[in-house]
């Protein structure tokens, strides 16, 4: 008796040294796509930054245009806590000149709205509440240099991106760039114009204490880390905002000349982001969510159709052939339908700014400017104390007042998660 | 029957292939950079927001110098008037970040080259680098250059204050915002205080984000 071997199982068998070739092939060109040779002058030119923030440098050119604007504001922000306040500048206002610059008709935007690709497809420019601290940090790096006036066009332009909250009690509430606005007006003398401000403050802000007129010092202390962006709902269509993750300091006590004072907390970052209310892009998203399930149902019940006309074929005789040949046309209608589905994607952009801090607190006061020393503890809502967060810190005093600025969370390390590339410059 | 199996391993083996050594580059951007060319100051240009640009610029100071070239109390006098032309007094109250030493330095620089001596001017944004050349030929560690000294330098007749102010509106269903500047010129006479010429350049711009980002 003679066993029956199977036949593809023989085919493979016989042919095994063809497929462990197409096997190396394949993996080799799985590798090869994931490597990315940074050319040696851009690596030079990368080379010359800090080197705290050189891997920033690399993502920013490996992601390109499309990734532009949000690497500009990791890397402004990590320039800004090392104290390099150009090259902070630098990097914000290429993500305000790609922000201003209005995108139509762009091959990535016309992606992004397709069926066929994601939200994330398209160039990023930020929520409003991301626009709108670009605009904090370069306003900050403008009163550092003394350029009071272009300070308070930043504020003033980073108010205005908040402008397009659905919700109208949510519309220009960032109280945070208004106070700014503000403390600018007062460094160069412009009272009436900080005292409307201060007033606009009050009014989202009711326990808001008006700066004296002789206040000159500004203290600054962000806790905390960035508002997180998830997708959740039918295809991942639906853009969530949570509050971040992994802390729980959200209180400052500054300690000026060994003096106590608590820290007025002005603006919740994530409050902000997550009042946004609904976006225009939104509608689309839920379009391509309809249509993903509506072509899976179609698919399916394509499928289910022809799979009972091939059923009953052999029951019909001579017609049978014939109810065979268009359950296959048929079928083929229900794999495209369901292919359709499988491809087309309605993920929203959950891209953000992850150095971004969750709250920002601020106390002025006046002070002679010589002998000053500054510090900051934090505290969570219920008192109790990190002292093992040690703050990052940058200290400007001048003639016309001093500016002390702290964070809790270091904005360095910033993990990239929107794609797998192992970066390498051999 | 080993040829059939071949062919549909070929069928479905190559588009895998294919797919996966191309299907990471769709999620990078890797197109070509363009060259830089030169364009025109004047033209609007490819990138355009609602603030101030170039051809702003370039359209405000012209107009303004061929209006104060044209006002008698500036270029008409017998004795050339000594005039400041500078942004100290030039604020900016709008919501456009801008060097307004753009804005100044090409008023009195086509001023100077068009005025054909009528007017002085008087660079007093140089003054810390004049104060140190005379204080370094007073002190004998430099001579006296061709020109011998002056007891004194020279005091100003007129000077220009100004303000770029900005209205902002927004529609929120369109995302269309529009921003309405308005930057105003005046030369103030430093004696009395009268102002003796002024005008203002004014400009709308409209835009309306894509739908990806309202």
């Amino acid at each position: 008796m003679t066993l029956k071997r199977h036949p593809v199982k023989t085919f493979f068998i016989d042919n095994s040294k063809f497929f462990g070739l197409c096997l190396i092939c394949i993996l080799l060109t799985g590798c090869s796509s994931n490597v990315r040779k940074i050319p040696d002058q851009v690596q030079a030119e990368i080379n010359t930054m800090p080197a705290e923030l050189r891997e920033l440098y690399k993502l920013q050119f490996i992601e390109g245009e499309r990734n532009f604007v949000l690497n500009n504001m990791h890397i402004g922000v990590a320039a800004f806590e090392k104290g390099d306040f150009e090259l902070a500048k630098r990097a914000f206002e290429d993500a305000i000149l790609n922000i201003e610059y209005v995108y139509s008709d762009t091959e990535a935007s016309a992606k992004a709205r397709s069926l066929w690709h994601a939200e994330g497809a398209k160039t990023f420019k930020g929520e409003p509440y991301e626009r709108a601290s670009i605009y904090y940090y370069l306003g900050l790096i403008d009163l550092i240099q003394g350029d009071y006036e272009n300070a308070r066009a930043s504020f003033k332009s980073g108010v205005l991106q908040d402008a397009f909250a659905e919700e109208d009690q949510h519309q220009c509430d960032f109280a945070l760039l208004i106070f700014l606005q503000g403390w600018a007006s007062q460094l160069m003398g412009d009272e009436a114009f900080a005292i409307e401000a201060f007033k606009e403050v009050k009014k989202l802000r009711p326990d808001f204490q008006f700066p004296d007129l002789s206040h000159n010092t500004l203290l600054i202390a962000e806790t905390g880390r960035s508002p997180r962006k998830l997708a959740d709902g039918v295809g991942h269509s639906e853009l969530v905002y949570r509050r971040g993750k992994a802390f729980k300091e959200n209180r400052v006590k500054f300690r000026i000349n060994n003096l106590q004072t608590v820290a007025y907390p002005m603006e919740d970052i994530y409050f902000q982001s997550a009042s946004r209310g609904g976006r225009a892009v939104d509608k689309i998203l839920k379009g391509k969510a309809v249509f993903r399930e509506k072509s899976s149902h179609i698919g399916l019940t394509l499928s289910n159709i022809a799979n009972k006309a091939i059923l009953i074929s052999p029951l019909l005789g001579s017609a049978g052939g014939v109810a065979s040949m268009a359950s296959g046309g048929v079928a083929v209608l229900g794999a495209v339908a369901t292919f359709a589905a499988i491809h087309s994607n309605p993920h929203a952009d959950v891209r953000y700014w992850k150095n971004l801090s969750d709250t920002v607190h601020i106390h002025t006061f006046q002070s002679d400017t010589a002998n000053l020393a500054v510090s900051a503890e934090y505290f969570d809502r219920k008192g109790r104390g990190y002292p093992s967060l040690t703050s990052a810190k940058t200290q400007i005093k001048s003639d016309n007042g001093s500016f002390f600025w702290f964070r809790s969370r270091s904005s360095f390390n910033v993990k990239n998660k929107w794609h797998n590339i192992f970066i390498s410059n051999k | 029957m080993k040829n059939r199996y071949k062919l549909i391993f070929w069928v479905l083996f190559l588009p895998n292939m294919i797919a996966c050594s191309t299907v990471y580059d769709t999620n990078i951007d890797n197109s070509r950079g363009r060259a830089s060319i030169y364009t025109d100051v004047s033209s609007v240009g490819r990138v355009a927001g609602v603030g101030i640009q170039s051809q702003d610029i370039s359209a405000m100071s012209d107009r303004m110098m061929r209006d104060i070239l044209a006002t008698p109390v500036l270029a008409g006098r017998a004795v050339a008037p000594r005039v400041i032309i500078d942004s100290e007094y030039f604020i900016n109250e709008s919501s456009s970040r801008i060097n307004k030493n753009m804005i100044t330095d090409r008023l009195r620089i086509q001023l100077n080259r068009a005025a054909g001596g009528r007017m002085m001017f008087i660079g007093r944004h140089f003054s810390h680098m004049v104060q140190k050349e005379r204080q370094l030929k007073r002190q004998g560690t430099v001579d006296l250059g061709t020109m011998g000294t002056a007891k004194k330098t020279a005091g100003a007749d007129f000077r220009l204050g100004g303000r770029i102010a900005s209205l902002d509106s927004i529609d929120r269903r369109s995302a269309a915002k529009s921003r309405f500047h308005q930057i105003t010129f005046e030369m103030i006479e430093l004696e009395t205080g009268a102002i003796v010429w002024s005008n203002f350049y004014d400009f709308k711009k409209t835009s309306s984000e894509d739908v990806l980002y309202r």
